[in-house]
């Protein structure tokens, strides 16, 4: 080993990428093909978003078209720079060269899911969750592509296990709740928004179970109960989204007000009510 | 070889609004914003310090701050239950950071609220946070920068939190008063009692595209008014379109729009300034009337009216070497027939404000013609505020065919509007410089004209009324205006003789119009001369002469007097 490679490894691992790249760069200087610099260089030069960080990994992966890594660190320069066609075919190379490396499989079944090839990154994903069962974050991609895919049984049962086994992921019991709702089970729906009002204790979230137990309501054609939980609703809400919707079940209920909304309006408010409780419970931080 | 990678889904991210998967790298490389949709994520504090500062300068000052439970308060859980999760949750003790940094070379105090940590709501340690910034900026007399993202007062420290919008606001106020720079950035959301205390309180308003902003939030305005909120209600460009923010700004560029503004509120480029001064050196100014070009006054209304004559924007583009456009009054709206901000030329750091017409069909009903409302002239005292606060020089291009005679703008107070302006700019403890570039049309112009120095284009007009107008009125017939352009003395000859101005700049031969270039650089040329003239001189010694020059107009043997026509046009 050279003192050029001691120092672009021992740069890397202490997240000194600039120095790293500097000091394959050197060492790329006596021996262009060595790989572990080709990497090296290329892996850092995504980490400073440097132009040729690509062109690195290209020619390291060419030059060992059978190392599953090469191509793994390729399609993460290609992501990072957006180019999402090229770096689901890089990753696809990886998973080839390595069917059970997960890593390179979440990278795949994401970046195929962005670039529109959702079959493929459905199964990348699934077998993922069946490779590492406790890879809750991927487990939630998937309850996310399920429900654009309109898979929304495979959605539901997919946050069920999840909701089972890890009791404290709201976010899933969002999910078990809303799908459950779109499935028109609405035994199943009552229970998990039940089960929201005791487990969300985020500031301000008390109203988002109220409506989704609202719209449960609905279904069953039960305005009393919509009526009665609205209103529990409106006491609880601070931020006023539920008022507009009294009206409504208070006409269904026979005690009408002058300003109530129509039912589309109402059926409007309460997707949009769980779309925002979703929301606040995604990661909508970027640890960058 | 070992390189080290994590399994799992970390490395991708949900875009929350178009809700695309986006590789992590790209995101950051993409400053956290979505290349799908242009959502920008929240950040949290150590990435808007990334963002924003030089690397390895940021000094954390706020270790020691922590949220306290003075109301020992339970709602479905002990708050200090609630300040535990938030710690575990954002890494940090409280809701706000603060410290000394570096932004391109210049030291910089700075504040960060951290969303994450109870929707980025007011503590008293949040406001301890912003305040302790606010004094370590007097101390050292840095520049302030606080980051803004917080859904209001913390309900959970009730009349405590409600205190901090005074601590932070009076913290802040002693900045205003010391003429130390305050630059408040506003990120998603920023409401309540956080929008309506230090976060509005800055000497420069930014925010970050798309971002909510306001005091009530949208749907309880919706409640209460039982309306639906127009499209992009509350949104930054919202604010902006309606005075209450200086400007918008991608994160992209949010550091270079920063370092402009710091460098020259520190009165050079900083260190890694890149300046251009533009190129040629232009005509020298003249105040001799025998040296102008005896020209009709008719004909000088129509090249000052010339459609392809060039405007305020114009001369500051060629004219001066930097410039930051601030937007809005505070109060009802961005008048775009007034444009003003901070600007370098030479070596001057000064406040330029000038009337601005459109060039093309669109731009000039957006510009309303050049014709200001109340809120015009109103922004214009805002920046001459602005001025004055930080010791800059003002300069200001008078291009208009007069304030705007509209309902609206009667009902805004047109009148007190320019009267105001006239007696704040009057009374400027700073050097103020006037250019008439164009039109000159009364009360409209002389808001932004009661200046130390009063120069005019060789074929611009100053007037008490347009030609038209003075023809109906006084001649009784719209077609004598050009007599009554020649009556009323309104060109650069007749106001030098009459000492309204000090200086002409001059122009091409055919008109500013055909070398636009030129112009400005005479342009340039003439201010500096008078800026030059004016640096040092003490501010009040600076009202002094201000008020003898225009105390002199109307005193009997002292005002200059013309001779008469000698065969006024349109007479036999």
């Amino acid at each position: 080993m050279t003192d050029s490679h001691k120092e672009a490894r021992e740069s890397f691992a202490a997240g000194d990428f600039e120095a790293s790249r500097q000091a394959s760069l050197t060492g790329l200087e006596f021996n262009a093909d060595d790989l572990e610099l080709l990497r090296l260089a290329g892996k850092s030069g995504v980490e400073v978003a440097s132009e040729d960080a690509v062109a690195m990994l290209q020619k390291a992966a060419a030059l060992n078209p059978e190392d599953a890594g090469a191509w793994h660190d390729l399609g993460e320069a290609l992501a990072a720079e957006g180019r999402l066609n090229e770096a689901v075919d890089a990753f696809g190379k990886a998973v080839d060269r390595q069917p059970g490396d997960a890593a390179a499989l979440v990278d795949f079944g994401h970046s195929a899911y962005a670039a529109g090839r959702v079959p493929e990154a459905i199964e990348a994903l699934e077998q993922v969750v069946q490779l590492q069962p406790d890879d809750t974050e991927t487990v939630h991609s998937l309850i996310g592509i399920y429900r654009a895919a309109g898979r929304h049984e495979d959605a539901a049962a997919a946050a069920r296990r999840l909701q089972e086994a890890d009791p404290d992921d709201v976010l899933a019991l969002v999910e078990l709740a809303d799908l459950s709702l779109t499935l028109d089970r609405l035994d199943d729906a009552a229970a998990a928004y039940e089960r929201m009002r005791e487990d969300d204790d985020e500031p301000e979230h008390e109203a988002y179970p109220l409506h989704g137990l609202i719209q449960v309501a609905i279904r069953r054609g039960d305005w009393a109960e919509a009526h009665e939980l609205a209103e529990e609703a409106l006491r609880l809400d601070g931020s006023g989204r539920t008022e507009s919707l009294l009206g409504f079940f208070a006409a269904q209920a026979a005690t009408p007000r002058p300003d109530h909304p129509g039912r589309a309006e109402v059926d409007l408010a309460l997707a949009a009510s769980a779309a925002e409780h979703r929301r606040l419970h995604s990661n909508e931080f970027a640890s960058l | 070889m070992s390189i080290p990678r994590v399994a799992g889904s970390a490395q991708w991210a949900r875009c929350p609004s178009c809700e695309s998967f986006l590789y992590h790298k790209q995101l950051k490389r993409n400053l956290g914003v979505c290349p799908t949709c242009n959502f920008h994520f929240r950040l949290r504090v150590p990435d808007r310090i990334a963002q924003l500062l030089d690397p390895d300068t940021f000094e954390d000052l706020s270790e020691d701050i922590e949220p306290v439970d003075a109301l020992a308060f339970v709602d479905s859980k002990p708050y200090p239950d609630r300040i535990a999760a938030a710690q575990r949750k954002s890494g940090h003790k409280s809701g706000a950071t603060y410290g000394r940094g570096r932004l391109e070379g210049f030291p910089v105090v700075v504040a960060i609220i951290d969303f994450s940590f109870i929707g980025g709501s007011m503590s008293g340690a949040v406001g301890e946070s912003i305040t302790r910034a606010a004094e370590l900026a007097l101390e050292e007399r840095t520049p302030l920068i606080v980051v803004s993202a917080s859904g209001g007062a913390r309900m959970q420290e009730g009349c405590v939190s409600l205190m901090q919008m005074v601590k932070t606001s009076q913290a802040v106020g002693r900045l205003h008063e010391e003429g130390i720079l305050y630059i408040s950035l506003l990120t998603d959301p920023t409401y309540g009692g956080v929008s309506a205390s230090y976060a509005t309180l800055g000497d420069v308003l930014v925010a970050e595209p798309g971002s909510s902003i306001g005091f009530a939030g949208p749907s309880v305005i919706e409640q209460t008014i039982r309306q639906k909120l127009p499209e992009g209600f509350q949104t930054a460009e919202f604010l902006v379109e309606h005075g209450m923010l200086d400007l918008v700004s991608t994160r992209e560029n949010m550091r270079q729009e920063l370092r402009k503004l710091i460098g020259m509120h520190a009165g050079g480029q900083g260190e890694n300034g890149d300046l251009v001064a533009p190129g040629a050196e232009g005509d020298a100014p003249i105040t001799d009337a025998d040296d102008l070009t005896d020209r009709d006054p008719w004909e000088i209304v129509q090249l000052a009216r010339h459609i392809e004559r060039p405007h305020t924007l114009d001369y500051i583009a060629h004219a001066f070497e930097d410039f930051v456009e601030l937007h809005g009054d505070r109060l009802y709206r961005d008048d775009a027939s007034i444009v003003g901000g901070v600007g370098r030329i030479g070596e001057h750091t000064v406040v330029v404000i000038g009337h601005q017409k459109g060039a093309t069909t669109n731009e000039m009903m957006e510009r309303n013609f050049g014709m200001p409302h109340p809120e015009g002239y109103r922004k214009a005292m805002r920046l001459m505020r602005h001025a004055a606060r930080f010791g800059m020089p003002v300069v200001t291009f008078v291009d208009t065919p007069g304030a705007y005679p509209g309902i609206e703008a009667e009902e805004r107070g047109q009148s007190n509007a320019i009267a105001e302006s006239i007696m704040e700019m009057s009374r400027l403890p700073i050097p103020t410089v006037t250019t008439v570039t164009g039109e000159g049309g009364s009360g409209g112009a002389l808001a932004l004209a009661a200046g130390d120095r009063v120069m005019m284009l060789e074929n611009s007009y100053y007037s008490v009324i347009s030609p038209e107008g003075c023809a109906t009125i006084l001649f009784k017939d719209a077609a004598a205006a050009p007599r009554a352009a020649a009556a009323l003395r309104i060109t650069a000859r007749d106001l030098l003789g009459l000492r309204v101005m000090d200086a002409v700049v001059p122009e091409p031969a055919d008109g500013a119009h055909t070398d636009p270039t030129a112009t400005a650089a005479n342009v340039r040329r003439a201010v500096l001369q008078q800026l030059d003239e004016l640096k040092g001189v003490p501010g009040d010694e600076l009202l002094r002469r201000r008020y003898e020059r225009f105390r002199l107009f109307g005193t009997p043997g002292r005002q200059p007097t013309l001779p008469p026509i000698a065969a006024p046009i349109g007479e036999t």
